[in-house]
């Protein structure tokens, strides 16, 4: 029996068989948020028929869930995340997500590791263990601890990555499967990722057998140099302006524990 | 005018990894029962001629796109080199992709005249959807016009590294393989709520033709006002300044395709780009800030962001209450930074206008998934029509709650009734990429017939000058 879905199919036909709360999932989503977890329901899976052994999944895997056996891509099923890169990227169309109704570890050739899992179910405990800590690293990484970090998983904030570095996930790949980021578009967390890693004097490793699943380092409002105004302010750009913004928000944040609401924990 | 038009041909659908298959979908909204048209040039009488579309459009955009590229200087290009052409998806997907497509061919042909070399590629970059471009390169025949010689280019693909001015960014490796880059865009407006047309030509630098992190800094790190220098640092970088060869722009209106332009220095063009977008664009999102209420219905083979109306985004769209070309405005309503600063209450940690009032509802007919997008059914009441469009949003990794707050719809009629219900309006605007004009209900058209002469006044006399200076462009220009 399973929480609801929310896909809400229940409710498009009277007299139906498709069931939303009772627990009959007929095809539940890709992931649900909800006690800042996401629960992972599909997995990305190899079709041997198609495989051509490129090997560019496994170099854009963001959680270096796919590795090369026998010329043949396979796949770690207890660390693929379903954000569907690979599924993208594959030249010959040889991946497709699946329900993770069965997860197996290839490796040790075991069957049945978990069924839908969740990332980040840690979370909330690293927050609340360390959370002046972590809120005290999102400044220094120049972000508002309350800040939305992930848009596609709804409900990762600066200082759940924050807190989850300072609980020693400090790898970009350890980081998608310990609290969610780069599970969905794989991009736009980015640049937070790799400025609180920086301002945790943590050195990123390279990515695995010469593959760009990542490519560290990034810019900031910090990068633009006074002079810039000058320079090229007749175009158009603002730097001072963005720049007095950007540092208000970083001074709205309080990394006083006492004073941020606990109602997300 | 109260006059009632035939409706305008929505964009074609087309398979995809994105979107549901085009035979599930059971009406489009230009079939809906009371659905009129307007054509730009019924709002602005005073719109640029277009010469797309028109009789024999494409042919004119290949002629226009030779005639353009008469100004350009070949002479550096030797015998053994070779020439990335690099068009990002965004251009293709417009307007069927026919009027970029014709330019392309054009290009590539002029290139082979002009140069003695003879290795003229094509590189399609993308957004946030991998497999987009290769969609686009086999769905518009560019692998056959190219010969074999175009390839897809995604975010995540090989990077190179690029060092510039503000330090070191990855460029993605496929566009920069060549000895010669020839740089092909539009004046679209598009996402204007990112780019603000600042430095608008540069933009597919530090965005289409760079890898993930160097586009998530310019989403998530710096102030709209500064982020486009991520762009304008790559292209000046000496890395992209050895290869830069020329640049060939569409300069497009709400209505198609105004002219073609070309030419070696960019910097130059740019200010033209930009120049040609504000004046093109800058009354039809005035005009569509003013609405009062109305319910938009998305219909195109688009994300749902990138759906349009009169070629408006339905997110440029939910941020046009306050006018996002004015510089002074810091934050547009809906960006990716300003959903980052939306924290988990919903309580924002910098003043962020709010989405446009007079957008109450939206239905969504027919979108396609495959960017983060979650923030706008959370703060507009919206509909999903149809089993297989619930079912793949609500398999969305890149949008895990959207089915959370968006409702589904058994069919487009009955969602529309009970947003027009709930919205208390009868004022439908229907973003479905339609080619000329937008279409929409009948109450709607009459509304914008009426607020359209005041707006064009307010634009000519007040913001276009405005919008100029706060950029550094001559009225002339
Ligand atoms: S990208 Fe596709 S073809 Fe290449 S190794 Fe992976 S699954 Fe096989
Ligand atoms: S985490 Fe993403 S890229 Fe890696 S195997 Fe899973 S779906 Fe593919």
């Amino acid at each position: 029996m399973r929480e609801c879905d929310w896909t809400q199919l229940c409710k498009l036909n009277s007299g139906n068989t498709i069931c939303g709360v009772s627990a009959v999932v007929v095809r539940p989503g890709n992931g649900e948020t909800g006690k800042n977890v996401k629960t992972v329901f599909f997995k990305a899976v190899v079709d041997v028929e198609k495989c051509m052994g490129c090997s560019i999944c496994t170099k854009v895997c963001p959680t270096t869930a796919i590795f090369m056996r026998a010329r043949f891509a396979v796949v770690e099923e207890y660390r693929c995340s379903g954000c569907r890169a690979c599924v993208q990227a594959c030249p010959f169309q040889a991946l497709t997500l699946e329900p993770t109704d069965k997860v197996t570890d290839p490796r040790a050739s075991v069957a049945l590791v978990r069924p839908p899992w969740t990332i980040g179910e840690e979370k909330a405990a690293w927050v609340s263990q360390r959370k002046a800590a972590a809120r005290e690293l999102c400044q220094r990484a120049g972000l508002h601890p309350d800040q939305q970090i992930c848009m596609c998983t709804d409900d990762l904030l600066a200082e759940d990555v924050a807190a989850a570095v300072l609980a020693g996930k400090t790898q970009p790949d350890d980081l998608v499967l310990a609290v969610g980021l780069r599970s969905g578009c794989t991009v736009l967390c980015l640049s937070a990722l790799f400025r609180i890693l920086k301002a945790a004097g943590i050195e990123t490793k390279s990515p695995p057998a010469n593959g760009w699943n990542w490519y560290p380092g990034t810019p900031s409002q910090d990068s633009f140099p006074d002079e810039f105004d000058a320079k090229y302010g007749a175009l158009g750009y603002r730097f001072s302006e963005d720049k007095k913004m950007m540092n208000q928000v970083l001074s709205s944040a309080s990394t006083d524990q006492t004073e941020i609401s606990d109602e997300r924990l | 005018m109260s006059e009632s038009r035939s409706t305008l041909a929505p964009a074609l659908l087309r398979p995809s990894l994105y979107g549901v298959a085009p035979d599930k979908v059971a009406m489009r909204a230009a079939q809906v029962p009371g659905m009129t048209s307007r054509l730009t040039t019924d709002l602005f009488p005073d719109s640029t001629p277009l010469i797309y579309p028109a009789l024999n459009g494409k042919n004119n955009v290949l002629e226009a796109t030779r005639k353009a590229l008469e100004a350009v200087n070949l002479d550096q290009v030797e015998q053994n080199d070779t020439i990335n052409v690099v068009v990002s998806h965004s251009p293709l997907a417009m307007m069927n992709g026919e009027p970029m497509t014709a330019a392309l061919k054009a290009i590539r042909e002029v290139l082979l005249e002009r140069t003695p070399c003879r290795q003229v590629r094509l590189r399609v970059t993308g957004g946030s959807r991998f497999r987009e471009q290769a969609e686009l390169i086999t769905h518009l025949g560019l692998d056959k016009i190219f010969e074999g010689k175009a390839k897809p280019v995604a975010a995540l693909d090989r990077g190179v590294a690029i060092d510039t001015e503000i330090g070191r960014l990855w460029g993605l490796h496929k566009v920069y393989d060549s000895t010669w880059l020839f740089h092909v865009h539009t004046s679209d407006l598009r996402e204007v709520h990112f780019h603000r047309m600042l430095d608008r030509a540069l933009k597919p630098f530090g965005m289409a033709y760079a890898r993930g992190e160097t586009r998530s800094a310019f989403h998530m790190s710096m102030g709209p006002r500064s982020a486009m220098f991520i762009c304008r640092a790559i292209f000046q970088s000496e890395f992209v300044q050895r290869r830069y060869l020329a640049s060939c722009f569409l300069l497009v209106s709400p209505g198609g395709v105004a002219e073609v332009v070309a030419g070696n220095d960019l910097n130059q063009l740019g200010e033209r780009v930009t120049a040609s977008a504000l004046q093109e664009f800058g009354k039809m999102i005035q005009l569509m800030g003013e609405i009062d209420s109305c319910v938009a219905v998305l219909d195109a083979p688009m994300p749902v962001i990138y759906c349009t109306a009169a070629a408006i985004a339905y997110a440029a769209f939910a941020s046009a209450r306050e006018d996002v070309l004015d510089l002074d405005v810091a934050l547009p309503a809906f960006s990716t930074l300003s959903e980052s600063l939306l924290n988990h209450g919903g309580n924002p940690l910098a003043p962020i206008p709010p989405i446009h009032p007079g957008l109450r509802a939206c239905v969504q007919n027919y979108a396609w998934r495959g960017s983060p997008f979650s923030t706008l059914p959370k703060l507009i009441p919206t509909q999903v029509v149809g089993k297989e469009q619930v079912e793949m949003f609500a398999g969305d990794s890149q949008n895990i709650s959207y089915m959370k707050h968006a409702r589904p719809a058994e069919s487009l009629t009955q969602a529309i009734a009970t947003a027009c219900a709930e919205a208390e309006t009868d004022k439908i605007l229907v973003f479905d990429n339609a080619i000329g004009g937008l279409n929409c209900s009948q109450s709607m058209a009459e509304y914008l017939d009426a607020l359209a002469p005041a707006v064009s006044a307010k634009v000519d006399r007040d913001l276009m000058p405005r919008w100029l200076s706060q950029r550094g462009i001559a009225p002339k220009v």
